[in-house]
């Protein structure tokens, strides 16, 4: 398709809404800019979608299926549905088949800032307790927890993806991928191997993306006194004695005492940010 | 009257960032990068404001916006001389290009100015950050460093080590260490887990056992290809290769003996420096046999 195709501003109808959009953005992209909610899990700001989960589908008025929102680009005179009941069903089986699937407990689907398979069973009304319709089960496989940066719980992988596109994709390690095929298919870090042994350089990518806490991240306790010590001077490996006679002896300049107070002013106006955004989302 | 060889005159200033690892553990390594940088025509300029970059892993993750306001404040600084940055830190680089890749979005750009608006700083986006290597490969420039290797390191097997926070611009493979290593006449070998972490992290988190039981198999697997030394371009690395070695050969009386060697310090033995100006005594680990190759090959 020619640039010029692709910038041309195009009408369509979602939900009984008439908006605007251009042919290279997806359903999901000219529904979120106006202010039409499509629930999403395997999507990710800064990661390419791939339409992997099937939870943001919604009906184009095709018989046969539906479409995803993120992958599908909008076209001429579309009409699209993100809330009837054909897409709610179809939506709420899928994360049926999800939590289904996983060897724990829902209520232990948390990490860090992002719970979004937890936040969809109280969106789509998915009671915790229920008749299950996946009856075979998969086997438990043991906790990751070595690399003390990254921690993998494998029992808590809906196998989204967004770990994999982190990784490759975003970060450029290229250490996480699938394997195996439907049912059995896996998350492996290199060769089917420990994260500690895979080449994983523990930047905690995947653990930042990860929507159910399959990753998640090292203890704080682990890194407050280094945040402290950043924070109070400047430093974290502080110069001893040793180091200022050694600094002399082969003739570098001194190291000067951090006296600014820069820092604290930093992560005091920075902590006053994240709280407030916290409490924009609460809200 | 004696020719004097053409070399070109200063060519590119830049802000030292030198970290908090390097001056206060391993400052033999900035006291070579100042006497070497500067014959290859990168002037290193001192910016007294520099904190920690702060540390890439644990505070990044904890703390995002306070680790990437901080790194921002950084950057802001050598900004406001005109300067770029260059780090000799794996670390460094990693936090500092990190953080302008993160703050090319203007959203995350506003919020951070807000935050450092006090501080007096404001980070606008204009500094570029360099990892040592990548001067001299892109700024210094090959055509300038065949003329400073006057000394070619003929027949020394150097293991080269890249570290993980800097393996991720140039893929996992080590080629681009590999490429510089030969460029001193060295032989680069090949070894197993080549690009594997040292394990330096490792016992930054509580578990240096494990940590150990990492250098002990990266040891295993230099020793196996016969590597007279080994070449980091990171302190971490470099500290845990060296001091660490010498813990992991007491604690498993293996008898391992790989001197390990920053890049500069290599890059000055090729330029005609002899062992005690490239500060080789400052090191744990020494080898008599690696000595006496290269007084030979100074010689």
């Amino acid at each position: 398709m020619s640039k010029t195709l692709d910038l041309e501003i195009i009408e369509l109808t979602i939900d009984g809404i008439k908006v605007t959009g251009r042919r290279d953005e997806t359903i999901l992209t000219v529904a979120e800019r106006n202010g039409i909610h499509i629930p999403t899990l395997c999507t990710y700001d800064k990661l390419t979608p791939t339409g992997a989960c099937r939870v943001c589908v919604v009906d184009i008025g095709r018989k046969d299926r539906l479409e995803s929102a993120c992958t599908t680009p909008v076209t001429k005179g579309m009409v699209v549905e993100t809330k009837n009941e054909r897409v709610l069903n179809s939506r709420r089986t899928i994360v049926k088949l999800m939590l289904d699937s996983l060897m724990a407990p829902v209520e232990s689907l948390v990490n860090k800032g992002d719970n979004t398979l937890l936040d969809l069973t109280y969106e789509l009304g998915i009671p915790h307790e229920r008749e299950t319709l996946i009856k075979t089960k998969r086997n438990e496989k043991p906790l990751d927890n070595r690399n003390p940066v990254v921690i993998r719980d494998p029992n808590k992988c809906v196998m989204c993806g967004r770990c994999v596109n982190a990784c490759n994709d975003h970060r450029g390690y290229k250490v996480l991928n699938f394997d195996g095929r439907g049912y059995e298919i896996t998350i492996t870090a290199g060769a089917n191997q420990h994260l500690l042994e895979s080449g994983c350089a523990s930047c905690g990518e995947c653990a930042i993306v990860c929507p159910t806490g399959a990753f998640s991240i090292l203890e704080r306790s682990l890194v407050q006194e280094e945040i402290d010590e950043v924070i109070k001077n400047g430093v974290l490996y502080p110069a001893t004695s040793l180091t200022h006679a050694n600094r002399k002896r082969l003739g570098l300049p001194p190291l000067c005492e951090y006296v600014s107070s820069d820092l604290e002013k930093i992560i005091e106006k920075a902590n006053l940010i994240d709280q407030s955004e916290v409490g924009k989302e609460g809200d | 009257m004696t020719r004097v060889r053409w070399v070109k005159k200063v060519t590119k200033r830049y802000a030292f960032f030198r970290g908090c690892f390097i001056p206060a553990r391993v400052p033999h390594i900035e006291k070579v990068a100042r006497t070497i940088m500067p014959e290859l025509g990168v002037e290193l300029v001192d910016l007294a404001e520099f904190t920690c970059c702060p540390e890439p892993v644990g505070f990044s993750l904890h703390e995002k916006m306070t680790w990437l306001s901080i790194a921002a404040r950084n950057i802001s600084i050598a900004e406001e001389q005109g300067l770029d940055i260059i780090t000799l830190c794996n670390g460094c680089y990693y936090t500092l290009s990190h953080a302008l890749s993160d703050l090319t979005d203007e959203k995350m750009k506003e919020k951070v100015n807000e935050i450092l608006y006090e501080t007096d700083h404001e980070f606008r986006g204009k500094a570029r950050v360099k990892h040592f290597i990548q001067v001299l490969k892109e700024d210094v420039g090959f055509k300038k460093l065949n003329q400073m290797v006057t000394n070619p390191l003929d027949g020394l097997k150097i293991a080269s080590h890249t570290g993980c926070h800097f393996s991720n611009i140039y893929g996992p493979n080590s080629s681009d260490l590999d490429e510089m290593v030969s460029r001193l006449g060295a032989e680069s070998v090949e070894y197993t887990h080549k690009n594997l972490c040292c394990g330096w992290m490792l016992g930054g988190y509580g578990q240096t056992e494990e940590g150990y039981k990492w250098l002990k198999d990266k040891l295993d697997n230099m020793k196996g290809s016969n590597a007279d030394c080994i070449c980091v371009i990171c302190p971490q690395c470099l500290h845990q290769f060296d001091t660490g070695q010498l813990t992991v050969a007491r604690k498993l009386n293996i008898p391992f003996k790989i001197p390990a060697l920053f890049y500069l310090q290599l890059l000055g033995l090729s330029m005609g420096y002899n062992l005690e100006t490239v500060q080789y005594s400052a090191h744990r680990v020494k080898e008599p046999n690696f000595e006496t190759k290269i007084r030979e090959l100074c010689s």
